[in-house]
């Protein structure tokens, strides 16, 4: 092969690879946005953290496999830890005062969806966070619980331990706060 | 069935026969049944929200023409390269004329200047004769 050829080979390389990035950033973007906003509770967090995935992604074109999706799920879910472990001091101190229950409101209406989500959102952020992942991945993302498992790297038994832990820990949040 | 176990069911999404028969037995797993389950609609609602999306900013390599960028050398070399000063007018000068010698023609080596590119295997040589 010629110094020509090896220039053509890496020129065909780097268009083909970006325009493989350019198609999966348009393919996941929301997902990853979506999920890393489920783990953090901020917005602007989450789209620092998608960033971050996409730069991950960008270096590592050549070794994601087969499966960019579950890769993306794991990465983000890593990005997020980090970001949280690093957050966590900060919100500690932050912490705003959260409203208390209103005894008056009737126990027997069921909450409207979007105030339904709304505590959920919240309840998420109270969650340890192997639960909030696992419980964000299976029951936002609809993944299975071997899914999961693969993404997280645990055992199917671990997974479906957080989320029951997890779904019910949620529960008592929102009916806390009703 | 214990109200222990029908909470390990629900919260598993695993609604049998004997979890509905203690669900009508008991109000409190019935509330966290319903519970459980808005908040399943819920979550799943989550994933229908619509979000900004994400401006990714990715450092991308800037691909410079290896051609390109010897012709700019080619160029930058050749402003710095001396000039020869203009030959005087022969105003007033006396030819002088003498006979001709023979001489071997002297073998000289034109000037080489080798440009290196930003692509590692691109070198362009440069040759002037003097």
């Amino acid at each position: 092969m010629t110094a020509g050829d090896l220039a053509l080979t890496t020129f065909a390389k780097d268009a083909f690879n970006g325009q493989t990035f350019d198609g999966l950033v348009a393919a996941h973007e929301r997902m990853v946005l979506r999920v890393a906003y489920r783990l953090l509770g901020r917005l602007e967090d989450a789209q620092d953290a998608a960033q971050e995935v996409f730069l991950r992604l960008f270096r590592n074109l050549d070794r994601i496999g087969a499966d960019p999706k579950a890769w993306l799920y794991r990465v983000t879910v890593n990005v997020c830890n980090d970001h949280h472990r690093r957050r966590k001091a900060a919100l500690e101190r932050d912490s705003r005062p959260r409203p208390e229950a209103d005894s008056a409101l009737d126990p027997e209406r069921a909450l409207a969806l979007e105030e339904r989500k709304r505590l959920v959102t919240e309840g998420l952020q109270m969650l340890p966070g192997r639960e909030r992942a696992a419980v964000v991945l299976r029951d936002i993302e609809g993944l299975s619980t071997a899914e999961v498992a693969g993404i997280l790297g645990v055992e199917e038994v671990t997974v479906r331990s957080q989320v029951f832990s997890a779904r019910l820990k949620l529960a008592k949040y929102v009916r806390s706060r009703q | 069935m214990k109200c222990q176990d029908c909470e390990t069911f629900l919260a598993e999404g695993e609604i049998s026969a004997i979890v509905q028969e203690h669900l009508r037995e008991c109000p409190e797993c019935r509330a966290l049944g319903r519970e459980l389950a808005a908040n399943a609609a819920a979550l799943e609602s989550l994933r229908n929200e619509e979000l900004p999306k994400v401006a990714v900013k990715i450092p991308r390599r800037k691909h410079v023409c290896p051609w390109v960028a010897a012709a700019a050398a080619m160029f930058a070399v050749a402003l710095l390269l001396p000039r020869r000063p203009p030959e005087k007018p022969l105003v007033g000068s006396r030819v002088v004329v003498q006979p001709a010698r023979l001489t071997r023609p002297q073998k000289v080596e034109p000037l080489k200047i080798k440009m290196l590119t930003p692509d590692p295997d691109v070198v362009i040589y440069w040759l002037i004769d003097n």
